[in-house]
């Protein structure tokens, strides 16, 4: 389980913080979603899961162990971070950039085992990705990429997983691919699983536990539906939100008369 | 990417077979088989050979002269692909960063007013503080793109040859003619000497980029990336730095300014058996040096004169330079 406890973080050099005091937990075995809308802290706050930038107080746990301090290494042993999708400037295989989620298991001046190798075929094999193995990474599209950074962090064979907005660069068919896939391994592996994402409505339908952010701030936290309502989204976004239910799970939509609220 | 093993034990043999060839090739004529008698005579005497003529243009003259070209050959191309790697940028190498023209400096001044501080320690100094000025100057908000490393390093460029020039200027008119030749890039004061202090100084530098190679790939991929996936960014790529920095000023102290070939290399063996650095870094050396070899065979060889070597690599590599930016258009330049 990682725990964060009243984690603030400031920019150097700036007057305002952009984490207020964040306190959230995600357990083991389930999909917590970080939901909010742009500005209000989401990528801030993963960057300091992450570890790519340190709070200026606050405590963040997994287990019993206190890892704010870990370094690169340490973290990767413990968090394997999926990032949004992007292109390496030279056209590596699929199976090289699967590999390289072995870097925190490989020693400084040695280069990847046998061992390391059958874990990255091992986690191409889970993605269901073996077609693509021998691809080149730069010419397969982004919903095949975005399968491809999946299995280079279950390659890390860490155990907690963090995605950076998994489906913001694809469409609907590959949104719903990926996220049924992450749904799938989170379940088999029982890792623990931090996504941030832009859409509600994919927070209600894939996540076990939604934290729900504004302007540093956790507004709410809890199972999907009790998070996800209309009070909520209005406060939160600012615009009018119809909920139904459809096919046994809630689904928001705008309101298309009504116009936007300013935000406080 | 195929994987075509024979293709890369075929390269990894071709500085032996190149220098087999730059061997037996020069004014004074040898045959081929008498190269190798000489070669094999100096670990198994055999009857005959020791008072030979030949023997001594070989063991004294041709082999330091094509030992130093392959050793070189292997630092810079060495250099240029690991800078490509941690620049992410495929259109680096030691003579575009502006690091060739800050070891070339140290040298000038070393040869021309400060003969006690030793050629290879002034050369590499100058060396790192170009390649840490042009990678500082073209870092906006974190990040270094690509084009602006490329000006940067043109301008630092520009400025150490600027100061090389005011040397030129000052200096005796006896130093002049040394600096000048020098910086033109030749192997024709290759002696013993130089293959023991610089060949194997270049060997031990790049050591540390031979064994990290697979790093590479990760940091190449980022600096936020390679630390989520559990590398110490900062310190690898000091280290890489520092070491392809050792080895070019190494280089550059024994054979002057040979350009492009950090760059045109490293491209090759990636066109031929893929990016992975794993394989690309021994590979790019082994290219390099035979690539050095041969473009010091034809220096020697072409003329009655002994060209320069450096125009041999500028007049092949500057084509070559043009030919990747139609081809790789947006793709090379990029962001």
């Amino acid at each position: 389980m990682i725990r964060i406890t009243n984690i603030h973080f400031r920019h150097p050099n700036t007057p305002d913080s952009v984490l207020k005091g964040i306190s959230l937990q995600a357990r083991q075995g389930q999909l917590t979603t970080i939901l909010g809308p742009n500005g209000s802290g989401k990528s801030t706050l993963f960057k300091c899961i992450a570890g790519l930038w340190h709070p200026e107080k606050g405590e963040m746990t997994f287990g019993e162990a206190s890892i704010l301090g870990y370094n690169h290494e340490q973290r990767a042993k413990l968090i394997a971070v999926v990032p949004q999708e992007h292109e390496p400037p030279f056209p590596y295989s699929v199976f090289d950039a699967v590999l390289m989620g072995r870097a925190a298991h490989v020693g400084m001046f040695s280069s990847p085992s046998k061992k390391d190798r059958q874990a990255a075929e091992r986690a191409i094999a889970a993605v269901g990705i073996t077609h693509l193995r021998d691809k080149t990474y730069t010419k397969i599209s982004g919903g095949e990429r975005q399968m491809v950074l999946v299995a280079r962090a279950l390659a890390q064979e860490a155990p907690a997983m963090l995605f950076d907005e998994p489906t913001s660069h694809l469409d609907f068919r590959n949104q719903v691919l990926v996220l049924r896939k992450i749904r799938e391994i989170v379940a088999e592996r029982q890792v623990t699983a931090v996504l941030t994402i832009h859409d509600p409505n994919a927070a209600m339908l894939f996540s076990d536990s939604v934290v729900l952010i504004d302007d540093g701030r956790v507004i709410a936290q809890g199972l999907p539906g009790d998070v996800i309502t209309e009070e909520n989204l209005h406060a939160v976004y600012g615009i009018e939100v119809v909920m139904g239910r459809v096919n046994g799970t809630m689904v928001i939509t705008p309101h298309l008369l009504a116009s936007p609220v300013e935000k406080q | 990417m195929t994987n075509r093993p024979s293709l890369r034990v075929l390269i990894m043999l071709s500085p032996l077979l190149m220098g087999w060839i730059a061997l037996f090739m020069g004014a004074y004529r040898i045959s081929p088989l008498l190269v190798l008698q000489c070669l094999v005579n100096e670990i198994l005497p055999l009857p005959g050979l020791a008072e030979i003529p030949e023997r001594s243009i070989l063991l004294d003259i041709r082999l330091p002269r094509v030992l130093l070209a392959g050793l070189v050959g292997v630092a810079l191309s060495g250099s240029g692909v690991t800078l490509q790697g941690v620049f992410r940028n495929p259109l680096v190498d030691p003579f575009i960063l502006g690091l060739s023209a800050g070891a070339a400096f140290g040298c000038a001044i070393s040869i021309g007013f400060l003969p006690v501080l030793p050629i290879q320690a002034a050369a590499f100094v100058f060396a790192i503080a170009s390649v840490l000025l042009a990678y500082n100057i073209a870092k906006t908000q974190g990040e270094v793109s690509r084009l602006p490393l490329i000006l940067s390093g043109v301008i630092i460029s520009a400025f150490f040859s600027a100061m090389t020039s005011i040397i030129k200027f000052l200096v005796d008119p006896h130093k002049l003619q040394n600096i000048v030749f020098w910086l033109m890039g030749s192997f024709s004061l290759a002696d013993w000497r130089s293959i023991s202090v610089s060949g194997v100084g270049i060997l031990v530098a790049l050591c540390p980029v031979y064994l990290m190679r697979w790093r590479l790939n990760v940091i190449s991929m980022g600096e936020d990336e390679a630390k989520l996936l559990g590398v110490n960014v900062r310190r690898d790529r000091l280290i890489f730095v520092v070491a392809s920095t050792l080895a070019v000023s190494l280089a550059v102290s024994v054979s002057g300014i040979i350009g492009w070939v950090g760059l045109m290399v490293p491209h090759l063996v990636r066109m031929m058996t893929g990016p992975d650095h794993k394989s690309l870094v021994p590979l790019s050396m082994a290219t390099g040096a035979t690539f050095m070899i041969f473009a010091d065979t034809v220096a020697r060889s072409l003329t009655t004169y002994d060209i320069p070597v450096g125009i041999i690599t500028a007049v092949s590599g500057a084509p070559f330079f043009i030919y990747l930016m139609k081809k790789g258009g947006k793709e090379s330049w990029g962001k």
